[in-house]
């Protein structure tokens, strides 16, 4: 819960991808205790898989970072 | 325009490849999400509200409702083969389709509840073409005082009918009420519980609220609990129910369809209370009520149908006077406002595409959900088998997503997570979402509509009982709160008279 409050104010200052993947490794990795190189790239997949879904093809607002992620 | 005409008009609508389209996305997305726990129509149709804006009203309406009625087609199947419903419409389907599953029954218990939806889906479209032109017309009567009494009705009948507690539905409302009333003065503009935030002065947004309360808490409380999903795994075979089971089903999806489209008319009620009363029906009708709870088709069929029967029935309210019966018709009055349309009396005349064509596509999602069920049940139930640790942490991400997308606002993302906390802990102590969500909305409504009504009135709430229509509104909202206390000893009164 805490992980998602704090998710929640960072998404603003570094982006929806990076932001998303630091929160999803977490699951994977806390929760679910998942091994690294999976809970890595699962998260890496889903974060840029939304960001490309949501962002590009329906055009959908998502936090942006200075970096433009 | 006639029906005839009108529906022919809506058919031609509806057939248009991009509102086709809509509608195969709407009932696909609602069956999906109806078959997966822990996300349901409520949080799916929010979430998807900031997608539409790009699409033309009809379509996004269209996608909306077939999201709707495609997750009571998805929520039975759950049910049946894992005893989770999917949706709390499904609960009472779990009783006995759990069973005639466990018996190896499970095709044509899926069978049995998909045609039912079927039939009872398509006659409430019958219903709402037939009932809505003339309640349009008794509708344009309709003032402040006159929407003031409804949504006294409406409060009244939220809190009363719910399944658990009335003391905790009443907690509930007027938390809402209270929630509701942050954020500007509707009338003179003045700032009330913003503690000087800008984001507090917009009001609480109803996504944030219905996100956080719907989905959001729903995945913490299967994160806490641990779900345990125990996956049917003898294969379903022959979905035809047999001529046996249609001759014990006909009477239970007749029923089923009239009741759950008259009650579903009725502001509060929701598809989830005429299931029960179904249910509860059936076994009183039934021959051998010995059977029921132990895989009787009846105790299927009926409940399968009236909570289909009531998704169409709730649109009625909605599409002839603008009033949201219950909270997904909230969610679907935002979609409908988000495009500018103000659904109400004159939504026939002024947009006609839309109702008719709205209207119209319920009969083709209908006939694509029965294609889409029958033989693709084996496909969602896979779905069924992906752990819980892969969905909770994307639902999670699209709840955030719909929540930052409706407004750009990081603070929207806060108060979602904060209403799912409060969620939790509603559902853990046993206190219902609903009355919270629809007095939140219709809270608002009502402030407006009494404050119309007394600016008009001088400031005299006797305007409530000089219009014919507002104090039939006012007498009914009374009669529903008096009822439940003045019935028990008249009927103690009336049992010592002698019978003879």
């Amino acid at each position: 819960m805490a992980a998602l409050f704090a998710y929640a104010l960072v998404l603003e200052v570094v982006g929806f991808v990076a932001a998303t993947f630091a929160l999803l490794l977490f699951f994977f990795r806390a929760l679910e205790r998942q091994r690294w190189p999976l809970a890595l790239a699962g998260s890496l997949v889903t974060a840029l898989l939304t960001y490309l879904v949501f962002k590009v093809w329906l055009h959908v607002q998502l936090p942006a970072s200075p970096w433009g992620g | 325009m006639d029906l005839v005409h009108g529906l022919t008009y809506g058919l031609a609508v509806s057939l248009q490849p991009g509102n086709l389209a809509a509608c195969f996305v709407g009932v696909f997305v609602g069956t999906l999400i109806g078959v997966l726990p822990g996300i349901g129509p409520v949080a799916t149709m929010s979430l998807l509200l900031p997608i539409t804006f790009t699409m033309s009203p009809t379509a996004s309406i269209i996608m909306m409702a077939g999201i709707y009625y495609g997750a009571m087609y998805g929520g039975s199947t759950t049910s049946i083969l894992v005893n989770i419903p999917g949706e709390a419409a499904s609960v009472v389907t779990c009783i006995d389709g759990y069973q005639m599953a466990r018996q190896g029954r499970a095709g044509p218990a899926l069978g049995i509840s998909a045609m039912g939806s079927f039939i009872a889906g398509t006659f409430s479209v019958v219903g709402i073409m037939l009932l809505a032109p003339p309640l349009t017309s008794i509708a344009l009567r309709f003032g402040p005082p006159e929407i003031f009494g409804l949504l006294l009705l409406g409060f009244t009948m939220v809190t009363y009918l719910t399944a658990g507690s009335k003391l905790k539905a009443v907690a509930m409302a007027l938390l809402g009420l209270l929630l509701g009333t942050v954020g500007l003065d509707p009338i003179s503009a003045r700032p009330r519980f913003t503690y000087g935030s800008v984001t507090l002065a917009d009001g609480l947004g109803l996504v944030p609220i219905i996100m956080g309360l719907f989905g959001v808490s729903e995945v913490l409380l299967n994160i806490g609990a641990g779900v345990e999903q125990e996956v049917f795994h003898t294969r379903i075979r022959g979905l035809l129910p047999s001529r046996e089971d249609w001759k014990r089903s006909a009477g239970p999806i007749a029923r089923g369809s009239v009741l759950g489209f008259l009650l579903g008319i009725l502001p509060g009620i929701g598809a989830i209370i005429p299931t029960f009363i179904s249910y509860a029906l059936e076994k009183r009708l039934a021959r051998q009520p010995e059977r029921f709870g132990h895989g009787a088709i009846e105790g299927v069929a009926g409940p399968e149908a009236a909570n289909n029967a009531a998704t169409g029935g709730s649109m009625i309210p909605l599409l002839t006077i603008g009033f949201a019966p219950n909270v997904v018709m909230a969610v679907l009055l935002g979609a409908f406002l988000i495009h500018g349309v103000q659904p109400g009396p004159l939504l026939i005349k002024e947009h006609p595409d839309i109702f008719w064509g709205v209207i119209a596509s319920m009969y083709v999602g209908n006939a694509m959900l029965l294609i889409l069920n029958l033989p693709l049940i084996g496909l969602w139930v896979q779905l069924l088998r992906v752990p819980y640790g892969i969905l909770f942490p994307l639902i999670l991400i699209f709840c955030v997503i719909g929540v930052y997308s409706e407004s750009s606002n990081v603070w929207d993302i806060v108060v979602m997570l904060a209403f799912g906390v409060l969620g939790l802990l509603m559902k853990r102590f046993g206190f219902e979402a609903a009355p919270l969500v629809l007095a939140f909305v219709l809270g608002r409504m009502a402030e407006e509509s009494i404050r119309q009504a007394l600016i008009m009135s001088g400031g005299r709430f006797s305007i409530l009982l000089t219009r014919p229509l507002a104090t039939v509104f006012v007498a009914a909202a009374l009669i529903v709160v008096v009822l439940p206390v003045a019935l028990p000893p008249v009927k103690r009164l009336l049992r010592t008279v002698p019978v003879d």
